[in-house]
This record gives structure tokens, sequence and C-alpha cells, in this order.
């Protein structure tokens, strides 16, 4: 696992992140918010849930940005942000899920395929993930059996926790 | 060696040999190591990797049923009596087909799947499979591709038969099982429950396949190994159901890339669940890549563009180009095989168990036509090889050649199996039990988790996509009822159809499976024949999930339930067509300890009828109308959800009884397609009172019942309520019809038992006396009581 | 007179093009399928089509969101073509995945950037059941000599109706684009299960403001007979022919 979070470490790449723009329609958020409390940690709050897309180039943020809006965001219900790193936030345990290498991920495979055909980018490698952010007065270990029973299989995922700012 | 690596086996003494085996994760046993030996000795050279790799998956009990082919030495006990006899169970099954050798079935045990005949241009296929493994381990990604590799099945049956249907059966731990009991790796059943449903729901949603049949069933036993069947329903034109491979044939891989996923899928299949799995046999599928190809597979077919065609399944292009290769031979060139990144060692591209990919035999002057029109729709095709009349699997990568065996070992080298086992007959014995309080009983039934609405989850499926199905999973006021199985039109210019159910019951294998494999039969032909199937056009496929066959105990139920399946089918006159068995479903913790799962048999059917306009469902229709029974009730507990739901055990096993009950189904037959019978539901597990409840929740009707009116054997209300016994059905009819309907069933067991009512609720009396009333809204609510 | 001919448009994970083709050849058209990439190589043009049908499925897997790259594709490969089809008043109709494509590409509600969306349902899951539909008065031809409430069936995880802003939703229902809204079984409207997606106003179609390109959740290929009704065993109608049948009628009945 470690080796792996190296190798994406030295890539050059950005992270698109979508998400909706209204709690209200993050149906994903709400269902992970019950299913975290069915595993009896009862002390969450508020979930919310965000798509990754990490593009592997060397292309420039103005590209990258311009991908996000014509191809990837749905622009009534989402917005969206551009970033190689993100800033913790107070009162959010933020996790992020990736597939490991090598895991077919077909909804990278669509995205790289739609950017090519945009004509914005020639080259690039395209990996999904979710990143989490869990509302609520969690200890770090309580977040960690979220993230093994409930938003990563580590048979095919890796999960990085980010603790609250 | 550049691409492969010598495996220094000449040398090796039984521990090494033994050693190898396991670091490889081969899945070979002393024997056949020993076997791979003397034929390498007699080369004169080691094997490569691949050369291992791919006889390992060939000899696989996911690839060539060693246990079903071997020869058995089997003992049954029952008293004081030992009987010996020596038994094949492939030959077992096969001797059903063969003694009731119907010309309606055209293509049995000899291809990807079953295919019997529709009309007179056309064919119908079907196939089960199980993806145990990979569901326990990834449940999203294994039953997705459980589906994937069913719907290729499919796909690959004669020159491509196109899918219509799919079915899906569950067995799972109970969703309430305490976290704190699971053992480091084992996903909790509510999770792997969630992720089977979604997987399922999303490959096959997504190939525009509706699914519209299946049963959830709910036991501590599978904790630690869900099963999970996969099957597929598929058309064919008849000139289209025989295939040969011929000299000179390109092989060309179609459809998706090959990765490192999958690897060792079939050896692994036939391991058990140890505590450290590696990531690599777990496979995520892409259905769009798979629908692609079916697309486009179709119109080449149609085409006449190919002369063999086969899934890459467990073993990868090792297995397919193996298994059509058998009678010539090939010649492989690994390095054209299209790759989703690189890194991947020859043994793997030859052995991986990527997704949604096929392998065809194409003839020279058609290999341009034919990649030319798979590219046009975005599909890759790839000439990889060809079919050379060697007798040998040939395998280059680049200018080495990393495999070179001969087909006849490779195919009919393994060793065959014998074994041992003994089967000890438990005596059943006759128990009643009153709790004095029939309405919680009631109500308990009802809301236990396998008896309750499998609503939610059906939601969940498209199970209309197509524009073929008629009679649907959920039938009724709202979609509320539930359906005895599916019809579907298959053709849009015609009322032809097609009947699709099941019967499972592993409650029932704990006190004997020999009467649970004719449970299962005969609920399958009861739940086909109640949508209005005629029982004498049906025919069935077998699957077997069984634990450790290694224990001479199991192997023994096994071999019961085996007999069972020969001896009712039989009795029932239906043929299996294709049939499947996934073996070793058990768990070996740290410490040794091994935990089998229950001994399942799923039994699934298909019936041809004339017409889709003469078919009934199980919701009850109108008020006024008259309630009958079918069939005898007996006090047959065991097994029982009755039994269950107050914790009590032994108890009789409901007993078929085929010679009852086939000439009432050829009249129930005769009636429905007569619409003399206006809804019908069959009794199974739950009992006479659950089939009432379901029929008067799908009508959002009530009625009034008395439960004397009912023939049995004993005059009892637990057991009229609550006893499982076959051959039973529930049936509504008009007043007007009564003198038909009774002239039909003259001499048959049956007794009109109450009236239908406008208002919700159920009225329960015996003889004069009132037993319960319970409202309709109580008897949903409890129903819909499971949720996920 | 000639026979109207109906494009029924499909790419990798349209699946629900056969029953489509079967409902307009049964109306009376000449329907075909047609790949898209039969039309971006020019081997079959637009303009020999009277009726453009982008049928149900999942194009391209709905990855990304459903039906976005379809609708990028259009945008980016046939435009011209659709920009022509459109001018010359002809009809598009999307069913399900196609009424995601036809939102996503800004071609309903006014041809513009898009402006409104199918989000996720409020469940979260894809779901396949029967709904009922008031019709409502609306400027589309398609929906004359039909019931005032009709049945068909959904199956669907992205069909939340969702204007952009009350400005759009308001000119959108003012203009009576608005085809049919789920309701119960009396024409009322209401929330779920009824509302199968929590859409707003419990829309499940519209159509644009001359009335020729039509977009709808609900799948009126998949119950042209009576017998797709799921409790056709109950109610003994002789009219074979279902209302959904009616809008395919119409539909090639607009062009002869």
């Amino acid at each position: 696992m470690k080796n792996n979070v190296q190798v994406i470490m030295n890539e050059k790449f950005w992270i698109v992140e979508i998400f909706k723009k209204k709690e209200a329609f993050d149906v994903f958020g709400k269902e992970i918010k019950k299913n975290i409390k069915e595993l009896g940690i009862l002390n969450v709050e508020k979930v919310r849930v965000s798509n990754l897309y990490k593009i592997i180039t060397d292309a420039g943020k103005k590209n990258i940005v311009k991908i996000a809006r014509d191809l990837l965001v749905d622009n009534i219900s989402e917005d969206f942000k551009v970033y190689r790193k993100f800033k913790k936030i107070k009162n959010f345990w933020i996790v992020e899920v990736f597939f490991k290498e090598g895991v077919t991920d077909s909804v990278g495979e669509t995205a790289k395929k739609t950017i090519i055909e945009s004509g914005i980018l020639k080259k690039l490698e395209v990996k999904t993930g979710k990143k989490y952010y869990i509302k609520g007065n969690l200890k770090e270990k309580e977040v960690k059996e979220i993230c093994e029973k409930l938003l990563a299989n580590t048979l095919i995922q890796n999960y990085f926790i980010y603790p609250k700012g | 060696m550049k691409y492969a690596r010598e495996i220094y086996i000449l040398n090796a003494d039984e521990k090494e040999l033994i050693e190898i085996s396991e670091k490889n994760l081969l899945s070979l046993n002393l024997e056949e190591m020993k076997k791979i030996k003397e034929y390498f000795s007699f080369l004169g050279r080691n094997p490569t990797d691949c050369e291992l790799e791919c006889i390992a998956q060939t000899w696989s009990e996911h690839c060539c049923h060693k246990t079903f082919k071997a020869e058995i030495e089997y003992y049954e006990k029952e008293r004081n009596v030992t009987k010996f006899e020596r038994i094949c169970l492939l030959k077992e099954i096969m001797e059903v087909t063969e003694i009731l050798n119907y010309k309606w079935c055209i293509s049995v045990f000899k291809d990807n799947a079953g295919v019997i005949k529709l009309n007179e241009k056309w064919g119908v296929a079907f196939k089960v499979e199980t993806h145990n493994h990979p569901s326990a381990l990834e449940p999203y990604g294994g039953a997705g591709t459980g589906i994937g590799g069913v719907i290729r099945d499919i796909l690959g049956v004669g020159l491509g038969a196109k899918p219509i249907l799919n079915t899906d059966v569950f067995c799972f731990g109970e969703l309430d099982y305490p976290y704190k009991k699971l053992p480091k790796g084992v996903l909790h059943p509510l999770r792997v429950f969630r992720g089977v449903v979604s997987g399922v729901r999303d490959y096959g949603n997504r190939m525009g396949i509706p699914t519209g049949n299946g049963a959830i069933i709910f036991d501590n036993g599978y904790v630690f190994n869900c099963l999970v069947y996969c099957g597929t329903v598929g058309i064919i034109p008849i000139d289209k159901v025989e295939k040969k491979v011929k000299e000179g044939d390109f092989i060309v891989v179609v459809g998706g890339k090959t990765g490192r996923d999958g690897i060792h899928g079939a050896t692994f299949s036939s391991a058990s669940l140890k505590e450290d799995i590696p990531t690599s046999v777990v496979q995520i599928g892409n259905p769009i890549v798979e629908k692609k190809l079916q697309d486009v597979l179709l119109v080449a077919r149609d085409k006449g563009l190919f002369n063999s065609i086969t899934d890459c399944g467990a073993g990868g292009f090792s297995s397919a180009i193996g298994e059509m290769g058998k009678d010539l031979g090939a010649v492989v060139y690994l390095e054209k095989v299209p790759l989703k990144y690189e890194g991947l060692a020859p043994w793997e591209i030859f052995l991986s168990e990527s997704q949604e990919r096929m392998v065809l035999s194409v003839s020279e002057e058609n290999v341009e036509k034919l990649i030319e029109l798979f590219n046009s729709e975005d599909v890759e095709a790839t000439v990889i090889g060809r079919f050379l009349k060697t007798g040998k699997l040939t395998v280059y990568y680049k200018d080495e050649i990393i495999c070179d065996i001969d087909m006849e070992f490779l195919h009919k080298g393994v060793p065959e199996r014998k074994l041992k086992c003994f089967f000890e007959k438990k005596e059943e014995e006759k128990v009643t039990y009153k709790s004095g309080n029939l309405k919680r009983d009631i109500l308990k039934v009802l809301s236990n988790p396998n008896i309750a609405s499998k609503e939610e989850v059906i939601h969940q499926y498209d199970h209309e996509v197509g524009g073929r199905t008629i009679l649907k999973p959920l039938v009724g006021f709202e979609s509320r009822g539930v359906s005895d199985g599916v019809v579907l039109k298959p053709f849009y210019d015609s009322y032809e159809g097609i009947i699709v159910a099941c019967g499972i019951n592993p409650f029932y294998g704990e006190i004997d499976p020999y009467y649970m494999a004719g449970n299962c039969i005969e609920e399958c032909i009861r739940n086909i024949v109640s949508c209005g199937g005629d029982p004498e056009k049906i025919a069935i496929l077998d699957n077997f999930c069984w634990g450790n066959i290694l224990d001479e105990e199991e192997l023994g139920k096994l071999v019961r339930c085996v007999k069972g399946c020969k001896d009712f089918a039989l009795k029932y006159k239906v043929p299996f067509i294709s049939g499947k068995d996934s073996l070793n479903n058990y768990f070996k913790g740290k410490d040794g300890r091994i935990v089998s799962i229950p001994g399942t048999l799923l039994i699934s059917g298909i019936g041809i009828i004339e017409d889709i306009r003469k078919i009934t469902s199980t919701d009850f229709k109108k008020q006024g109308n008259l309630i009958f029974v079918l069939g005898k009730t007996y006090n047959e507990f065991g097994g029982s959800i009755y039994f269950k739901i107050n914790k009590i055990k032994g108890g009789i096993i409901p007993k078929p009884r085929p010679e009852k009950t086939l000439p009432l189904m050829k009249k129930i037959h005769y009636a429905i397609k007569n619409g003399i019978i206006r809804s019908c539901h069959d009794c199974s597990d739950g009992g006479l009172i659950t089939t009432i409840c379901e029929m008067m929740i799908g009508g959002n009707l009530g009625c009034k019942v008395d439960f004397s009116k009912v023939i049995s054997e004993e005059k009892s209300e637990e057991i009229i309520l609550f006893s499982e016994s076959c051959g039973r059905f529930v049936v509504e009819i008009e007043k007007t019809n009564l003198k038909e309907f009774e002239k039909i069933f003259e001499g048959e067991e049956i007794s009109c038992i109450g009236e239908i009512i406008e208002e919700g609720k159920l009225e329960g009396f015996f003889g004069l006396k009132k037993l319960f009333e319970i409202s309709l809204d109580e008897i949903y609510k409890s129903w819909r009581s499971l949720k996920f | 007179m000639a026979k109207v001919r109906v494009l029924i448009l499909r790419v990798g994970g349209t699946n629900c093009d056969f029953e489509t083709e079967w409902a307009f050849n049964l109306a009376g058209g000449i329907a075909e399928r047609v790949h898209i990439n039969q039309i971006i190589k020019k081997e079959k043009k637009l303009k020999d089509y009277q009726i453009l049908v982008i049928p149900g499925g999942f194009s391209y897997g709905d990855d990304i969101g459903a039906g976005k790259v379809l609708a990028n594709e259009i945008r980016l490969k046939i435009w011209e073509e659709i920009e022509r089809f459109i001018e010359e008043k002809k009809v598009i109709l999307g069913i399900c995945n196609g009424f995601q494509v036809l939102v996503k590409s800004g071609i309903l509600p006014f041809n513009t950037k898009q402006l409104v969306t199918l989000e996720w349902n409020d469940s979260g899951r894809f779901e396949d059941r029967w709904v009922y539909l008031k019709i409502e008065e609306n400027v589309s031809p398609f929906f004359k000599d039909i019931p005032e409430i009709i049945r068909m069936p959904v199956a669907h995880a992205e069909g939340k109706f969702l204007p952009k802003n009350e400005k759009v939703l308001h000119k959108i229902e003012k203009n009576k684009q608005v085809i049919f809204r789920y309701c119960d079984k009396d024409g009322n409207l209401k929330g779920y299960p009824y509302n199968p997606n929590g859409s707003i106003n419990n829309i499940a179609g519209i159509c644009s403001e001359d009335g020729l390109i039509i977009g709808m959740m609900p799948h009126p290929e998949r119950c042209v007979l009576k017998y797709y009704y799921p409790d056709f065993l109950k109610f003994g109608n002789n009219e074979i022919f279902t209302p959904s049948f009616k809008i395919f009628q119409n539909m090639i009945k607009y062009f002869t």
C-alpha cells in the first residue's frame, strides 16, 4: 500500500472534485450517514460525498477547469473544485477512497475517452475515487472502522483518512 | 528462457510437489502433481510456469468437475442396514435426460448452456452459474461479474444466443448477525447483501436484460460463504445451435482487454476461503463493454462470420482456447493480445480472467470482415493465433515457446478421482407444537426474512427492459403481490411464451438431502404450473453448492441429494438440460476450524407455453369468488418456517408425492388455459396461511376461510396453517365456473375453504369456531418488515 | 403516401432500441436502429428521417452522469445535423436515457445551454415501478385522444426533474411544455412512491416550445399492448392497444 501512495505522489496530476450544490441533492451522503449509524456509531451528524477524478497529466489548471466545466459536471445540480492539494476542514473528517492499481475503473476509462474526444487533452490517465466529509464527534478508530466496514474494500481499494483541521 | 520460468518438478519429491502446488495457488493434489511430473519426465523437461498454470486451471474442480465425474463408493445406512453402491454423480443426472429422451431437448450437457425447442425456428437456452467466492470477498464486483459471466455463457452457446432474461438467487447470513462474532476479513452479511444486490442491479440493468425471477434465503450457515446464483435465458435460431472449429481457423479475441484481474479464479473457486486472500483474484466488470460485444456479436452470427465461439471465463484463454482446440490443436501468439496495461507476465496473459472477452474461431476469408464489423461499433477484435491440426496447445510469446503440451494430456490426463463417503439416514419423527397464539405465529411467519417481501430488492432490478416481460415478479394491486414465476413473450410478433421459476430450500437438506431435492424439483414445477405452465413442457437445471466434500459425511449428503434429483426428476418427468456444481464452500479459520455451508440445491426451471394470454397470477381478483385448496395437507413440519420461528427441531420433512401431484398439475394447467382458474399460488415455505396472505396482499382483498375444510391428515389448526406439505395449490374461481371446475378436478383431493371479501381482513374459522381476524394492513405490514 | 422513417439512435449501452423499433413499426412507421458511428461516418444521414429517437438504456454506462457522455458527443460530433433536424420541424423523442441526453445537451427545454437536469432519485437507487401519469394541457400535438390519466413503467436511477431555478420552471410551466406529471390513480399529485424520484412539481415529461421535441422518463414502448399491464389478468379490457401506443401513432400520423 505504501508503494502505491509513493507512485501517485510522484505523478503530475490534478484532482477534480465534483459535489452537489445543495445538501438536499446528496442522496448518498444521507444513505451513508444512515449506514454509519447502523454500525453502532451514533455520533455522526452529517456526511457529504464528492466524486473525484484524478487526472494524471502535465496540462495546466486552465485546461482542467475547462474539462470539468464542459465535460464532467452537471451545471444545474453540481459544482466543482480543481486542486492538487486540499486543506483540512474544521469539524470534518475527510476520507478519500481510490481503486488500487490494476483494478478496473470503468468510469475513469469513460472519462479519459470523452476528454480525448473533446480534443482538450491528448494524453492523460483518469482515476476515479470518492471523497467523504464526515462531521461528528468521532475518534480516529471509529473513522477507520467506518472505512473498513462501509466505505472501502481494502482488497481492491485504498483509503486515506485526513483528521479534522 | 526469457519469458517463462522453468518450474523444477522433475527432481521434486512428494513434499516438494505439494509445496509447488501450494506456493503457486494451483490447488492440485499430490496424485495430480505426480501425474504432471510423469508427463514431463516423459517429455524429458521441466514444465514452464505457463504450462503448469494451464494444466492446473484445466484440471480445476471449477473447469472439469472432478468430483461429479469421480467414481464414488457410497454407503447408505438406514436403521441398521447399510447399502453400498458405486456411483458417478454426473452420470446420475444425465441419465434422467437420456431416459426421458424428449425430442424437444436440442442440446444438453455439452455446450455452455442447455437448449430446448421453442418453436420450429427457435430454441431457448438456459444456464445458471454461481459466483460465490468472489462475491464473499468483493460483493459488488463479484456479483456483477457473476451475472456478466453467465450472460457470456448464453452468448457463447451454439453460435450465440440473445439473452432475454436474468435470474438471481442469493443465500446470505442473517442480517442482524453480531459484528463481534465475525472473523477478520469476513464481510458482514448486510454489507454482502447490499453489495451483491447493487452488483447484480448495475450489471444486469446496464446489459438491458430484465431480471425477472429469483429468491433470497437467510441463514447463518452462509455468514462466511454467501451463495450467488446468476442465471440467463437466451433465444437462438435452431440452425445456429451447432458449431465446429475448422482446421486453419483464426483465433480471434473480441471484447475487453486483458489485465491482471481474476488470475487464479478457477483454482481459487475450488479452494476454501481463508483469512488471507490475494487481491488479484477479484474482478470488476464493465457491463458496457459486454453490451457492445453482445450487440455486434449477434450481427456477426447472423452474417455467418465465425464457425465457433466460447466465452472467456474461468481459466481465461487457457481454458477457452484449450477447449475449442481440443480436437485439433492451437497455436497462440500471446504478444498480440491487447492489454490494459504493461507488465503482465506471459502466463498471466494466458490465464487472466479479465471480464467481457470471448474467443471466436474464424475462417480466413471472414477475418477482415469480422474485425471491421466489430471495430465499427467500437469493439476490439484481434487475431491471436490459429487452430491447427497439431494435437497440441502451443503458446508463443514473441519468438519463445512458453507452453507446448498435448491436448490429450491436458483434457484427459487428470487422474480419475476415487472417493468414498457415507450417509446415515436420520429417523424422522412426527413432532407437534402449539404455541397457543395463532395470530402472533402468522404475523411472525410473514415477517420472517425468508418469507417477507423482497419488494425493495426487486424494484431495483429492471424487470421489463426489452419489452418481453408479461407476468412480472411483482403483481397485483400497486405491484405488491409476489409472483410464482416470470412469463416472457420472447417475440414481438407472436403470443408464444416462456415461463421461468425456481425451487430452493436448504432447510430441508438438514434433515434429508434426498427429499430436499424432491421438494426443490416439485416447487420449481409447481411455480411454473401455477403461472399457467404445462407440466409436460418443463426442463430443469441443477446447481449444487456444497461444503467441504473431502469430508466423507458432507460428500455423502451430496450423493444423497443427487440421488434425489435423479429419482424425482424421473418421477415428475422433467429432464435436466444443464447444471453446475460449486464445491468447497467452506471457511477455514486461523485455528483450522472448518465451517461448511448448508448443502444447497437450486433447481431452475423453464417452461414453454403457446399463448401468454392464457396464464394467471397469484393475486386475488374479485370479491365473491371461491377459494379452493388443491392437494392434501400432512403433518410435515421438518425444516419449516413455523418450527424455525418457534425454535423447534425435528419433524417430518415434506414428501413429494408425484403420483398424485403430477396428474393434479396437468389439470391445473388445463383449467388455467381455459380461464377457469382466476388466480393460483402454490403452497411452499410458510405453509397454506402464507399462500393465502400473499394472494390477499396482491389482490388488496380480504377473505373468509374455514380451515376445517382443508383436507388434512390430521385436523389440527397448526398443521393446516403452517405445515409445508408439497403438492398443494390455492386457487380462486368464479361461482359461475364451479360446475366446470369440479368436473375438471373430479377425483382429486380438493376442497372449497372460503370466499374472497372486499373488506381488507382475513377471518379464520375452524368449523363454527372463530380462530382469528387479522386486518390486511397488519398482514402487509408484517410481510413488508424486512428493511434493507 | 410515403412511409414515415424513424431513426433509433444507438450507442454503447443503449438497450431499449428493439422494443422502440417495434412500437414505431407497429404504429405504421419504418423504424431503423442506427449506430451513432454510422452517422458520424456519414453512412446514414439524419435528413433522410422524419423522427429521431434516443431510446432508453445506459449510454456509455452512464459513467460520469446519466446521458452526459452522449450529450457531449452529440454536441461535438453531429450537432450540425441535429440543428438542421430541429429547424426543419422534425420530431425528436427521448425516452428515459434519451430524455437525460436531451436535457444535458440543452436541446430541451429551449435549445440553449443546459437549464434543467435529471438528478439522482431521492431514494438513491435505480427503481423499476409502474406509475400513474396525468396528462397536462400542453403544446405538443402527440398527446391528443389519450385519457387524462395513463399508466407506464419507469425504470431509472437518475430521473428527478430539476430546473436550474424558479424562472426556468415557471417558463416551462407557463409555455405549457409539461406533458405529464406523476400522480396517484385519481390524478392527485402525490409523493413517493407515486412520484418515484422526487421530481419538482411531479414533472415526468416535457416538450420543446413548439411541442415537437419530447422527453420523458416513463417508457411507453414497454406497454404498447394491454398484456404488459401488471394487472391485465384482473381487468377484462377488450382494447388491445394502450394509450401509450397512441403516442407512437400520433407521431407517425403527424407526418401523414
